[in-house]
């Protein structure tokens, strides 16, 4: 098998080198070093993909499998929505604490690869799988970027941030809904039920009450500016959806629920 | 604060319900009942929308705000119960599992104030769709009425869906055909149709040998009809039959006899129908955004 983890070490290198280099010349002022930057960041991006599609090619099914492959993933959409954040809004920090996140979830999977077999089990063998995973791992990236935008806010009290947040949380709302609704269709083929309050579905639902809580803020607040009590109050719950979404995609395997889950098979 | 006048009294009445009677039963409004209750609520609203739609304590209750406290209440008991072990209580509980007990945690999905908040956040619904229904042009609403209709039409079923719906264990066999299935409580369901297993299949994995796919061929009323999972098989209108495990004395990859769950709900077109409207409604805000 040509591509491996016992290669990742390697691409996951290369990648994260093109994206430091990205990350310090995004600091510099010019539209040349601006350029250089996103180009830097899609080279690492390039490479990580690469890996990706390799590991998919000799394993045979798509590496979603695991927690240690989605979070390939999640380091793959946490450095592509930075650059994105960065391409529409430049932003000149979100490419280093992109990087950041994306580093810690490269170093865990370094550590932990968390790969025991190369088959899918039955449960896993449908058309909803790829687009479920990937719609939430994506979305979970977004709103990553934003939980960074909420705490940098918070901590320069400033509110300049909210308008950016809310176009990613729009987006990111959408592929959250995506998510949970392709889950509702594909465990009514499974297990016969839409939404069965499996631990996993409680705290989706919670996370995505959170999402549409922060929607309906911003509407009352007209989607502007605002100072005081009301932004500490946005910027809070874009902190609490960041929260809640890792406890749905992890922290509830740690809960004495998680042996009820029915979704306890990516462990 | 003022969402909170619809929102808290609920809860306590919740709370009292759930110490009086221990949980709710979503049988007690099996159809038609279900039925009759939403079209008469539907109505209702319709006229106080008509009539007192300005008033303060209606706008209230259509208001973003009570939105905002509706969205809370209902992710802190989404939390309060994720966190709370979905089990009866067990005989050296402590303190604080005792007191979850009492709200209802443990069981929280049919706890009286989980199902009071949900009918709380219908009736939102409701008034919300009404209103713009009523008031505005409803082609310059599609994506707000896709949204907001798309959680009404899954909230209602999925709600009356849970007083309807049936389901059951059945064990099929291929020595002999069998009619009956059994629920959670053991409780007997007959078939109107019987099941015979025809055949059984592994599909594995060339690399490792392991498991890839299991299909089954059954004989409903002698008619082969096959199914795999996540491949369920339709033997009526809003009943299917989905494969759960096998069993096998000796050849590992040939089944003796196979474990079905029979589900039926007449109320599944309605919660598809309310995800394709989300579905859509979303999508729709997204190019939006754009």
């Amino acid at each position: 098998m040509l591509f491996s983890w016992n290669i990742f070490w390697l691409f996951a290198l290369v990648s994260l080198l093109l994206w430091a280099a990205g990350a310090v010349v995004a600091f510099l002022r010019g539209r040349q070093y601006r350029r250089l930057a996103l180009g830097l960041t899609l080279a690492g991006i390039a490479v990580y993909v690469a890996f990706i599609i390799g590991l998919w090619t000799s394993l045979g099914r798509p590496p979603l499998r695991t927690l240690g492959e989605t979070r390939l993933w999640y380091s793959l959409f946490m450095m592509a929505s930075g650059w994105l954040v960065y391409r529409l809004w430049r932003y000149r920090w979100i490419l280093s604490f992109s990087l950041i996140v994306a580093a810690v979830f490269i170093i865990i999977n370094l550590a932990h690869p968390d790969i025991h077999d190369q088959s899918l089990m039955p449960a896993l063998q449908s058309a909803w799988f790829v687009p479920h995973v990937t719609a939430y791992i994506f979305s979970y990236s977004l709103f990553g970027c934003s939980f960074l935008m909420a705490v940098i806010g918070l901590w320069r009290h400033t509110d300049a941030y909210l308008p950016s947040a809310d176009r990613l949380i729009g987006i990111g709302l959408f592929f959250l809904t995506f998510g949970m609704l392709s889950g509702c269709i594909w465990a009514k083929q499974a297990w016969g039920d839409y939404w069965t309050w499996d631990p996993k579905e409680t705290w989706a639902a919670a996370t995505w009450c959170a999402c549409l809580l922060y929607v309906h803020l911003r509407l009352k607040a007209g989607r502007s500016e605002s100072k005081g009590p009301k932004s500490v109050a946005t910027y809070t719950a874009l902190i609490v959806i960041f929260l809640l979404l890792q406890m749905c995609w992890y922290g509830v395997n740690f809960l004495p629920s998680a042996t009820q889950s029915m979704h306890s098979y990516t462990q | 604060m003022k969402p909170l006048i619809y929102i808290l009294p609920s809860l306590v009445a919740g709370v009292l319900l759930q110490t009086l009677f221990g949980g709710f039963r979503p049988s007690v409004l099996a159809f038609p009942l279900n039925a009759a209750v939403i079209l008469a609520l539907m109505g209702t609203l319709w006229v106080v929308e008509g009539e007192w739609g300005d008033k303060v304590a209606v706008r209230t209750f259509r208001s973003a705000r009570m939105a905002c406290g509706l969205l809370i209440a209902i992710g802190l008991w989404c939390i309060l119960g994720g966190l709370t072990p979905q089990m009866p209580l067990p005989d050296d509980a402590t303190s604080l599992h005792r007191l979850a007990a009492i709200l209802g945690l443990n069981k929280f999905p049919t706890s009286y104030p989980f199902v009071l908040l949900l009918l709380l956040l219908l009736l939102h619904l409701s008034l919300v769709i009404i209103h713009r229904l009523r008031k505005k042009s409803w082609t310059h609403n599609v994506p707000f009425l896709l949204l907001h209709g798309g959680l009404w039409l899954a909230l209602v079923g999925g709600m009356a869906g849970s007083a309807d719906a049936v389901e059951g264990r059945i064990v099929v066999a291929r020595q002999a055909p069998i009619r009956s299935a059994y629920d959670a409580y053991g409780r007997e369901i007959t078939l109107p149709y019987t099941l015979q297993l025809s055949d059984f299949h592994v599909t594995r994995h060339e690399a490792d040998q392991s498991p890839v796919q299991y299909d089954a061929t059954l004989l409903v009323d002698d008619t082969p009809q096959s199914l795999a999972v996540n491949s369920p098989c339709s033997v009526r209108l809003f009943e299917d039959l989905y494969l759960l495990n096998y069993f096998s004395e000796n050849d590992a990859d040939q089944a003796d006899a196979v474990l079905l769950l029979m589900v039926r709900n007449p109320w599944k077109p309605a919660v598809l129908g309310g995800i394709l409207l989300l579905l859509l409604g979303t999508g729709w805000q997204l190019f939006r955004l754009k």
